[in-house]
């Protein structure tokens, strides 16, 4: 088939996305800057002349991080130090961990601690979203890691070039959102799992290629899809364990709208160009959608959660929670509540450091949508 | 008109043949390698048992851990839905199931019709399932079918509350080495089995009728916790086995598809 | 092992302490619900009363209640894998079962996630539980402890704000020579407070970090009155005496031991006894220490403040094992014992890390205890015993 073709790029770069960095720092001889994904401005990282590359620690399983970190970790942190001790890191010159929760805290100084060698950020995310001084802390903030990027890679610091980071990143994400609405509407060729391949594969490759691959992509293909498909919400992180969407995809659920970092919720909003450009990006940062790790007041992070899902029109939510977060697990039973109170079914999954099993997934997400789908029998 | 349900789990096989909506014959048995393996002799055996062949079948579903691989089956139901329709079947009264088998621990909510509404279910950890019981039955040096008659025995029940099976399991060891009596540990033990069942369920609520399915059903000890826990009474399945309450709801899921296809 | 006589007065204290909150609505007076290290002495200059829902939990927890509250907040949904705390607290609250007759409700909610992320969380859920604002102070977390200029900016802003916000709650106006008071009280409360961690120095340690939990009461609820200050001086001056006349508090202290994380109140007697029988004296602990540094100044408190927001509490691996390593020293301790607390990943998840850091340093040995402060389904006693037992003999060969 023609269009397994065009999926190929995106499949490679998501199944070794070492190695697609390896290749552009021997092309180059550019500097590759790893980060761990949540909210951290890829675009200054590009700016700066470095390529950014996403770790994602989920999904990843092994006995090293163990002597690094407690089994009572999430398995986004533990997976990020399991990755870097086996060596799949190696071709990274630097590191940004954002402050996300306690646990990223601890990781970056853990982090720290076995790979010294590395250039290694703390991005200090004010969580007090809806305070005005929030805006201006971010700003100093955005402003410090621009510098000490630039200092790692040694290109001066200028306005144009983030600009132009911006405006590619922008159109980036313009793509992907294109690709989310054919998510929607032929579902049977962009599969969640196709779909979540250009998510995935944005932030670890060039974006520069990546936009061309995606061009290439078979928009106009049209193709019947006799499932019933049911429609839902997520909230989460990542997505973990791998293979769920798959999962979603085979037994007939539609994710409509998502929260993830690596999801929808990364590419809803766009920078744009109006003012300065670190100030676009404090703007595009506050306006996210307000990740479990940060504060609002707490009914209108409810109300607000509420809103948008009934605004996407699910039918149910699913919460993909990572095991031993202490966020996601204080948020989850008021916002099942109000889910409730709304007759909107919700599920909760939990993501482990020791694996899951996707079968045990399984039944429950197809109980899930057997309950409401009502198309028994 | 002839159709079957085939439940296929991580211990056993189990397939349900109804004729006219009532259970023609069924057969049980211990899992073979593979999953389709399973699914063919247990469907063979239960079909032999009524002179049948799997050309005789009008329609079969499919359900259990294996439920995807089976060649014969016409579609599959997760068992969490076939559990919930197969136990109120049985008893009509029912709207809440509890089934506890060796990997996993399901509460499901029916409505008058028998379709599920609401469930919860375990997270892999083994406390509150079959799992548990055997560890805490090896660390006590009884058999696992001992430990309900066992705690009966018990005036004072052990509090275990470590949830985590190997915290639990060193708890009873030391218990043990402290001379304290099998029975009261055993009963502990039941006891706190039922206590986490029976925060599953409340996430769901109980709405009466109760029944029990799984293998635990049959520990007296659990089921008697669990009544004593959560306050009301556990009905029975009217003769019903509580292993193949799956497979049953399979098999009646397989007759209102059979008849939906005849409608069109 | 002789008992310490000042602590006596603790009940009487924590008793008035409780039933003047419950009193606080008739008094026409405003309940704030704070976490530990927030500016306590602004409350007090205010007329408000600092309610600790963190000090609750740690009583229900010391009472052995937590394993009939908790699972009363695990049946709304929040899993054994979180905080133990919140779980108590929560659960606690649904079963209206409480040590303390309960917590009055709160007018206002103040927390920091400086000293950990679950507050935001957990004050999230009881500013929606009982519908009552909630002011977060926001402290970013600076990778290595390096100054951050604009973070100074951003937390004392939201301090500042804070006066204005507490004082609409209250009704009350800060009245600067109440609230100079206040620091000045709270200040004397600290340095006592701080006193009575470096008598542990002396040999044999007049008072163990066992007893130093139980003596926490006053300086995490009451900085800035003088109840915490009558009851710090007159245990100052017994300790004095005690270490005057050297006085222990084990009769034989063989091994001098530091305790990191927070203690597992419901097992402060079994543990103490355990470890008091094998002469393991605990000296010091990163968890009382951790109320050393409270006092601030009365001429810019919240530069004080901010200071200690971004600097003392927000907890820095490095600084954290130079600081265990001068504590080894003053301290001359043998060896120590890492709680790695389940419920506080905060202060645990570095353990492995700092634990081999102040070991190739100072050749000082230490042994990981993984339980948790609150939840005692989380751990078994006899398996913490054993590797305390293990760990004591190996400090015996070594000698």
């Amino acid at each position: 088939m023609n269009g397994e073709h065009a999926w190929k790029p995106f499949r490679e770069t998501v199944d070794a996305p070492m190695e697609r960095a390896r290749a552009w720092k021997e092309q180059t001889g550019g500097k590759v800057i790893g980060h761990l994904l949540p909210d951290v401005p890829e675009e200054i990282i590009h700016a700066a002349g470095a390529l950014p590359t996403a770790v994602e620690g989920a999904g990843t399983q092994g006995t090293q991080a163990q002597a690094h970190i407690p089994g009572y970790t999430c398995s986004h942190a533990m997976g990020a130090i399991e990755q870097g001790m086996r060596h799949d890191l190696d071709i990274l010159d630097g590191m940004i961990i954002p402050y996300v929760c306690d646990t990223t805290r601890n990781l970056f100084h853990i982090w720290n601690h076995c790979f010294p060698n590395k250039s290694n950020e703390f991005l200090r995310l004010p969580k007090r979203l809806d305070y005005p001084g929030a805006a201006e802390y971010l700003k100093a903030e955005f402003s410090r890691l621009a510098d000490s990027l630039c200092n790692i890679t040694g290109r001066p610091r200028d306005d144009e070039d983030l600009a132009a980071s911006i405006a590619l990143y922008d159109r980036s994400r313009a793509a992907l959102r294109n690709a989310y609405r054919k998510q929607r509407e032929q579902p049977a060729v962009w599969t969640s799992e196709r779909v979540q391949t250009l998510f995935k594969s944005a932030a670890k490759a060039p974006r520069e290629d990546h936009l061309r691959w995606m061009e290439a992509l078979p928009w106009d293909e049209q193709s019947q899809d006799a499932m019933q498909r049911v429609p839902i919400y997520v909230r989460g992180k990542v997505w973990d364990p791998p293979g769920i969407l798959d999962l979603f995809d085979k037994i007939g659920l539609l994710v409509v709208e998502d929260e993830m970092t690596t999801g929808y919720r990364g590419v809803a909003t766009d920078a744009g160009s109006d003012g300065d450009p670190i100030d676009v990006l404090v703007r595009r940062h506050l306006s996210l959608t307000p990740y479990t790790g940060y504060h609002q007041q707490p009914d209108k992070l409810v109300s607000g959660f509420l809103e948008r899902v009934q605004g996407s029109g699910a039918q149910g939510v699913i919460f993909l929670n990572p095991k031993f977060c202490e966020a996601a697990g204080f948020d989850t039973p008021d916002f099942q509540k109000a889910l409730e109170n709304a007759g909107i079914p919700s599920l909760v999954l939990e993501s482990s450091s020791r694996g899951v099993s996707l079968e045990q997934i399984r039944v429950r997400v197809e109980a899930f949508r057997e309950m409401i789908a009502e198309d028994l029998p | 008109m002839i159709v079957a349900g085939c439940d296929v789990g991580s211990l056993s096989g189990e397939a349900v043949i109804l004729k006219d909506n009532s259970i023609l014959t069924y057969e049980i048995m211990r899992v073979r390698p593979r999953p389709e393996q399973t699914a063919q002799d247990v469907m063979i055996k239960a079909l032999s048992k009524a002179d049948l062949t799997l050309a005789d079948l009008d329609y079969c579903v499919s359900t259990g851990y294996g439920r995807e691989k089976i060649p014969f089956a016409h579609s599959s139901i997760s068992e969490i839905s076939c559990h919930g329709r197969g136990a109120h079947w049985a008893n009509t009264e029912v709207r809440t199931v509890i089934d506890i088998g060796g990997q996993d621990c399901k509460v499901i909510r029916v409505d008058k019709r028998g379709y599920m509404v609401d469930f919860a279910m375990n997270d892999k950890c083994a406390a509150g399932t079959g799992r548990f019981l055997e560890g805490m039955a090896k660390a006590l040096g009884v058999s696992l079918s001992e430990m309900g008659p066992l705690s009966f025995e018990s005036s004072s029940p052990i509090g275990i509350t470590k949830t985590c099976s190997v915290l639990a399991q060193y708890d009873v060891v030391c218990m043990i080495n402290d001379g304290m009596e099998v029975a009261d540990i055993a009963a502990g033990i039941n006891k706190a089995m039922a206590e986490r069942i029976s925060k599953m369920t409340k996430k769901v609520g109980v709405r009466k009728e109760v029944a029990m399915t799984g293998g635990v059903a049959k520990n007296s000890g659990v089921v008697h916790g669990l009544k004593k826990v959560l306050d009301v009474d556990i009905v029975d399945l009217n003769g019903v086995d509580p292993q193949i309450v799956g497979a049953l709801g399979a098999a009646l899921f397989a007759q209102e598809r059979a008849e939906r296809e005849l409608r069109k | 092992m002789q008992p310490i006589q000042a602590l006596k007065h603790l009940k009487t204290i924590t008793a008035q302490y409780f039933s003047s909150a419950h009193m606080a609505k008739r008094n026409n007076k405003a309940i704030v619900y704070l976490n530990v290290f927030t500016p306590v002495e602004l409350f007090y200059a205010l007329d408000m009363v600092p309610v600790y829902p963190e000090n609750h939990a740690a009583i229900i927890g010391a009472r052995k209640m937590s394993q009939e509250v908790s699972p009363a907040a695990e049946n709304l949904g929040y899993s054994m894998d979180l905080c133990s705390y919140p779980r108590c607290d929560i659960g606690s609250f649904v079963m209206r079962l409480s040590p303390t007759w309960g917590l009055p409700k709160p007018d206002l909610l103040v927390g920091s996630n400086g000293q950990c992320g679950t507050i935001t969380k957990w004050f999230e859920v009881l500013s929606r539980m009982y519908e009552v604002p909630m002011v977060l102070i926001d402290v970013p977390h600076s990778g290595n402890g390096e100054r951050d200029p604009a973070a100074e900016r951003y937390v004392r802003s939201q301090l500042e704000d804070l006066v204005g916000v507490a004082e609409g709650i209250s009704g009350n106006s800060l009245d600067q020579d109440k609230f100079k008071e206040t620091i000045r009280i709270s200040q004397e409360a600290s340095r006592l407070w701080t006193r009575m961690l470096e008598l542990g120095t002396a040999d044999p340690a007049p008072m163990t970090v066992f007893d130093q939990f139980v003596a926490m009461f006053p300086i995490v609820s009451q900085r800035g009155t003088q109840e915490a200050v009558d009851f710090y001086s007159e245990l100052v001056n017994e300790l004095e005496e005690r270490v005057a006349n050297k006085v222990g508090a084990l009769d034989n202290e063989r091994y001098r031991l530091f305790w990191d994380n927070l203690p597992i109140w419901p097992e402060l007697r079994p543990l103490s006894s355990f470890l008091g029988e094998r002469g393991a004296g605990l000296v010091a602990s990163i968890y009382t220490w951790a109320w050393s540094r409270l006092g601030v100044g009365e001429d810019d408190p919240f530069a004080d403040w901010t200071e200690q927001y971004l600097y003392t509490f927000n907890f820095h691996m490095s600084k954290r094992i130079d600081m265990y390593v001068e504590l080894a020293k003053r301290y001359n301790l043998h060896g120590f014992l890492y709680h790695s607390n389940r419920s506080c990943k905060y202060i645990s998840q570095d353990i492995p890390e700092v634990r081999a850091a102040v070991t190739e340093r100072t050749g000082i040995p230490g042994v990981i205890l993984e339980a948790d402060h609150n939840d005692p389904r989380l751990y078994t006693v006899a398996s913490l015993e054993r590797q305390i037992d293990s760990f004591l003999d190996l400090l015996a060969q070594k000698r």
